[in-house]
């Protein structure tokens, strides 16, 4: 394989497919999820070419790459200010779905995913269970050749825009609670579903709460066997975790540091780029993310050679999302006082006022804020180190 | 071990305490932040009322005369509420620079802060850096018996609200930027432009433009020399006050998170019943303590206008800094998502934390501060004579 042509060939695609408003939203994207609009039109344009889904197996739509070339065409996508694809379809249910779904729900699913056609979230985490997924209360009760459900989720990330959504339910009360979850498809238009939209720390709107009440779901609508859905789910979040691209989000991380280093004065008003300390610190930052990045490709390696991410899925997540955190708050530290304006309408593409920061600083705050997020959401850093302790370490 | 209070720094800390409690709950706050106001004008008057506006300044200026430790109980109270109001830049910052010159306008300027009815700025900052002592573009020009000052400012807080601003500008003539004097610039003089927007600490600032702003001779109050020196005495008290107010940031996150995580039942169990969890709010206990330490110290130094006070405010200043961020992100992250919203308090301490950190120098600048006024030595034998200020009651 002539990696190298590779490359060249999908910088030529991203030269000429990716509009200036494109980019512009990859440049504004300061957490999982870019600008809407532009996240549905990078992702159509990816599905005309082919190349919307790397990681699904060739049969259902994937493109058949190898591990390296995937790792070259996510690396290249946010070097290019890409914006994200959305997760939840092409990461998470899309596999689950390829595992676990009748020969119907692929046939019908999988190409509305692909094409963009539909929108899914997430329905996992209720307001009394988080970290301790399995004593979620939402309820679905057999009627007939439907469920009724009845309860609520919350977090649920672009839930505004979805229009389907997949939930854990409770269809048995079982001693062992995670033995009476299964997992359920659901149309976001169903009577009884309504969205509350959450406003951010960063006064943006990601997260919603969904309330369920008296929603009829067809029995052909559940993956897996009824009391089954927690195996489902839990191999989802093995991808939801492992799935992710650390290393390339870091690279973005990095360049958007040089760019403030190269324009912004210390207090000293010395250039921060010539400023030893910081730069020692920024190296040792950079170090540990070259190791992730090897450590990425060692972990999907025996992911492509069929292994289970499994544990150590936790472990890259855990890794990369510190390392992350560490690069967003030298950003900031850089960004010195421009840290301070807050304009959430400056982070939309479309945006055609004034900003308060200069270009290189616009994002700074919003992404060390949004990014405390990453050792909260698909599982909190403390309980991917129990994970850790038990499946990796047999503690 | 408390920090020795006098019956009336008791009074005043149970007054601010008690009057925030009551009338600046966290909802009030949101609905402040949710109007086109830039602060609360009510909680300004009141703020005059109880005489906290009058409580820094000495008393042949009309005002209480507090101390740093009076500084300190009000700054940690001011912190703990999340209380967005420009005390910081309208009564230390302007008020203080003010203080330090006097004079009949300043005299006038310092009664109107005093009373509520004036608001002040400090405009230092060009192009996002820069401390009050940067050297800077904007230029002062003589002109006609007076002032010409022309040139951008950056990041100038409650600079939309201010009815006068305080500006650094350079007379020098030759080339790039020169050392600061500091004009007194009324906010509705011809050619001040003001580009208003809100912080991510819920607070307001602006870009400043000066184009060619026409001042009298007297509008200038400090040459560069005498402008030095006048911060010098200046800064401290500000960065004292800054420190104070993290923590009581820091305070605040951390009862909250104590509070949630008692409260917080999953796997069976309140969260705080996790040995990880317990030993992280004892970590975020411990810096906060250290913190609490160094912050009590530097107003003990402060108010003995002690010459280890600019050494003790880099300190603290670069270790409030890192005990802020560490107990502000782990009380965001043991709260979970809960912490990730705008209607709750906690994840708010985090983002006035991280304005506090760039403001006046941060760490990285502080510490290396630190290690040039110890001179190169290492911790000086006389430097904690006399205990501090603490009693063991
Ligand atoms: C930005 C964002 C997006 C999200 N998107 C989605 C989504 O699309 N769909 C969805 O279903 N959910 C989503 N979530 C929810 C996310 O998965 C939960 O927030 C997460 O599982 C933690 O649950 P919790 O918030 O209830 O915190 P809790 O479970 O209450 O935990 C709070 C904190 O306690 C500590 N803790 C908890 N358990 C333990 C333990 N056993 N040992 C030690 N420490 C522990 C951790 O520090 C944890 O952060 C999102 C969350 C965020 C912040």
């Amino acid at each position: 394989m002539d990696y190298g042509a590779f490359r060249r060939e999908v910088r030529a695609f991203l030269d000429e497919a990716l509009t200036p408003r494109l980019k512009r939203a990859g440049q504004l994207q300061t957490s999982v999820f870019a600008d809407f609009e532009a996240t549905m039109e990078w992702h159509r344009i990816l599905y005309r070419k082919g190349w919307v889904a790397p990681d699904w197996p060739p049969e259902y739509g994937g493109t058949g790459w190898d591990l390296i070339q995937r790792h070259i065409f996510q690396e290249e996508c946010k070097l290019a200010d890409a914006p994200s694809l959305l997760p939840m379809g092409l990461q998470m249910l899309g596999p689950l779905l390829i595992r676990y779904g009748t020969e119907a729900q692929k046939a019908h699913y999988l190409p509305r995913i692909l094409s963009g056609e539909d929108v899914w979230c997430q329905g996992y985490s209720e307001p009394g269970a988080g970290s301790d997924l399995a004593s979620l209360k939402t309820r679905a009760v057999r009627d007939g050749d439907h469920y009724v459900v009845d309860g609520s989720k919350i977090w649920t990330s672009m839930a505004h825009h979805a229009n389907r959504i997949f939930c854990l339910v409770r269809t048995a009360n079982t001693e062992k609670p995670q033995a009476g979850i299964s997992f359920l498809l659901v149309d976001m238009a169903t009577p009884g579903i309504t969205v509350r939209p959450i406003v951010g720390l960063d006064g943006r709107v990601e997260q919603c709460e969904v309330f369920f009440d008296g929603v009829r779901v067809p029995v052909e609508n559940r993956v897996g066997a009824e009391n089954q859905g927690w195996e489902v789910a839990k191999y989802l979040l093995a991808f939801e975790r492992g799935g992710h691209h650390f290393a390339a989000d870091h690279k973005k991380q990095l360049r958007r540091i040089a760019r403030i280093l190269a324009a912004e004065a210390d207090p000293e008003g010395r250039l921060r780029g010539e400023d030893p300390d910081f730069c020692a610190r920024l190296a040792a930052a950079e170090v540990e993310a070259l190791a992730l990045e090897y450590t990425e490709l060692r972990v999907k390696g025996g992911l492509a050679a069929g292994a289970s991410p499994g544990a150590l899925s936790s472990l890259i997540k855990v890794a990369g999302c510190e390392i992350g955190q560490r690069l967003d708050a030298l950003a900031l530290e850089a960004a010195g006082l421009w840290c301070a304006p807050f304009q959430p309408e400056a982070l939309s593409p479309d945006w055609t006022g004034t900003p308060a920061a200069p270009d290189h600083a616009l994002t700074a705050m919003a992404c060390y804020v949004d990014n405390r997020a990453s050792t909260i959401y698909g599982g909190a850093a403390e309980v991917q180190r129990d994970i850790m302790a038990r499946h990796l370490l047999g503690l | 071990m408390h920090l020795e209070l006098s019956e009336e720094q008791r009074l005043l800390a149970d007054s601010i305490e008690r009057f925030l409690r009551d009338h600046y709950a966290f909802e009030r706050r949101r609905e402040l932040l949710a109007g086109s106001e830039p602060f609360g004008r009510d909680t300004w008057q009141a703020f005059a009322d109880l005489g906290l506006l009058a409580l820094p300044f000495a008393e042949t200026q009309g005002g209480l005369g507090g101390g740093a430790v009076e500084l300190l109980l009000l700054a940690e109270a001011l912190g703990r509420h999340l209380v967005v109001e420009p005390y910081f830049e309208t009564v230390i910052l302007a008020g203080g620079l003010l203080a330090a010159c006097g004079g009949e306008r300043a005299a006038a300027l310092l009664e109107g802060i005093q009373s509520g009815a004036v608001q002040g700025a400090f405009a230092y900052a060009e192009r996002g850096g820069g401390l009050p002592e940067s050297a800077v573009a904007t230029r002062a020009q003589p002109a006609a018996g007076g002032w010409r000052l022309a040139g951008r400012k950056a990041v100038v807080f409650n600079g939309a609200a201010a009815d006068f601003l305080l500006v650094t500008a350079s007379e020098e003539t030759e080339g790039g930027a020169g050392a600061p004097a500091l004009f007194l610039v009324p906010g509705e003089a011809p050619g001040v432009h003001r580009r208003p927007y809100r912080t991510w600490d819920g607070r307001s600032a602006c870009e400043l433009e000066l184009a060619g702003v026409e001042l009298p001779a007297e509008a200038r109050l400090f040459d560069a020399a005498a402008f030095a020196g006048a911060w010098a005495r200046v800064r401290d008290r500000a960065l004292l006050f800054l420190c104070a107010e993290a923590l009581g940031g820091m305070e605040g996150a951390f009862a909250a998170t104590v509070e949630y995580t008692k409260g917080r039942v999953q796997f069976g169990q309140p969260l705080a019943r996790f040995q990880v969890v317990r030993h992280r709010l004892v970590d975020m206990y411990i810096q906060k303590e250290l913190a609490r330490s160094l912050v009590q110290a530097l107003a003990w130094h402060l108010d003995r206008d002690d010459p280890a006070a600019p050494r003790i405010a880099a300190a603290a200043k670069a270790q409030l800094s890192a005990a802020g961020r560490f107990v502000t992100e782990n009380a965001i992250q043991l709260h979970g998502g809960i912490a990730m919203t705008d209607e709750y308090h906690v994840g708010h301490y985090l983002k006035r934390q991280a304005v506090i950190d760039a403001l006046l120098g941060d760490r990285a600048w502080h510490l290396a501060r630190y290690r040039r006024l110890a001179d190169g030595g290492a911790l000086q034998a006389t430097e904690t004579e006399g205990g501090g200020p603490w009693t063991s009651s």
